[in-house]
């Protein structure tokens, strides 16, 4: 507990990038958070590095995020239980 | 109607009493939908599409076969992934005979990494601007460069979203190897980018412009 109050004020910016990832993976706890949302907004460096990290992750579900399956894989995918929902029936 | 109410409301499955026909319609039902995304994930680890879609194709036989071990309520979408990467790696890296990347970082190295990255050079705002507007084959063969390991990782949690638990259970690792690759993989990814973006001079010309 008086490890986690410890950290409530990140001055640091080596202690807030190194949390930049996790605070966007949403990983943190609230109070982590706060701390680095506190940081964020006295200081642009920061800032301009969590929003790079923030756009990286946009750009990356942009390009891979509406892949569809071919649909000769569906088909091959539902025959394999197609096929064993004819056997238990009979 | 099996519309649940609110979001931890479990839709009952009676197990025992189900049919085998009423199995293969739950399956259908819960497991099918998450083809597409499984599939995505394939082509990231396969980099091939028909090998992706043989990959996919045995998880979900494998995933059909132990279905009556899933647990109803559960994440079965963290379960999915789990059955397809588990394929990839005992089945299709084994036959690449592709190397097992050595991982033994822990949270400690992952942290100083991170903290020796403050001065390193990444991504600035006006090259992510102009990546932006880049094809997407640049990100795709950027992240296609990455060790399959690191690659797997950065997309579970950026396109896909889960959690580091999620990944760890996926990915059969502890959360801090799962963190060390996210950092590796996107520290990587990041560098790449950069290069991308300053050999079209977008990096040179933001700082001529301040």
């Amino acid at each position: 507990m008086s490890e986690e109050l410890s950290r409530h004020e990140l001055t640091d910016c080596c202690e807030v990038l190194a949390r930049i990832d996790p605070f966007l993976d949403h990983e943190l706890s609230e109070e982590e958070a706060d701390a680095v949302r506190r940081h964020l907004a006295e200081c642009d460096e920061c800032l301009e590095h969590a929003d790079v990290e923030a756009a990286t992750r946009a750009l990356l579900r942009r390009c891979f995020g509406s892949q569809r399956a071919p649909e000769s894989l569906r088909t091959r995918v539902l025959m394999r239980y197609t096929h064993v929902e004819i056997r238990t029936t009979d | 109607m099996t519309v649940p109410a609110a979001s931890d409301t479990v839709p009952q499955v009676d197990l025992e009493n189900e049919t085998p026909a009423e199995r293969d319609a739950r399956f259908e039902r819960d497991a099918l939908p998450y083809l597409d995304q499984l599939y995505g994930a394939a082509l990231r680890m396969t980099r091939n599409p028909a090998d992706a879609e043989d990959v996919v194709q045995e998880a979900y036989a494998k995933a059909y076969a132990s279905f009556h071990q899933f647990k109803p309520g559960t994440n079965l979408k963290a379960w999915l992934y789990r059955i397809l990467t588990n394929t990839y790696i005992n089945t299709y890296r084994k036959k690449q005979r592709q190397p097992q990347i050595a991982d033994g970082e822990n949270v400690e190295d992952w942290q100083l990494a991170r903290a020796e990255q403050h001065q390193s050079t990444g991504l600035r705002s006006a090259e992510m601007e102009a990546l932006d507007l880049a094809p997407d084959s640049v990100v795709t063969e950027a992240m296609s460069e990455l060790a399959p390991d690191f690659r797997l990782a950065v997309y579970l949690a950026d396109v896909e979203g889960f959690s580091y638990k999620e990944i760890a259970e996926i990915m059969g690792t502890p959360i801090g190897t799962v963190m060390s690759r996210l950092n590796r993989g996107r520290t990587q990814l990041r560098a790449k980018l950069g290069d991308y973006a300053r050999s079209r001079g977008i990096g040179r010309q933001a700082n001529a412009d301040e």
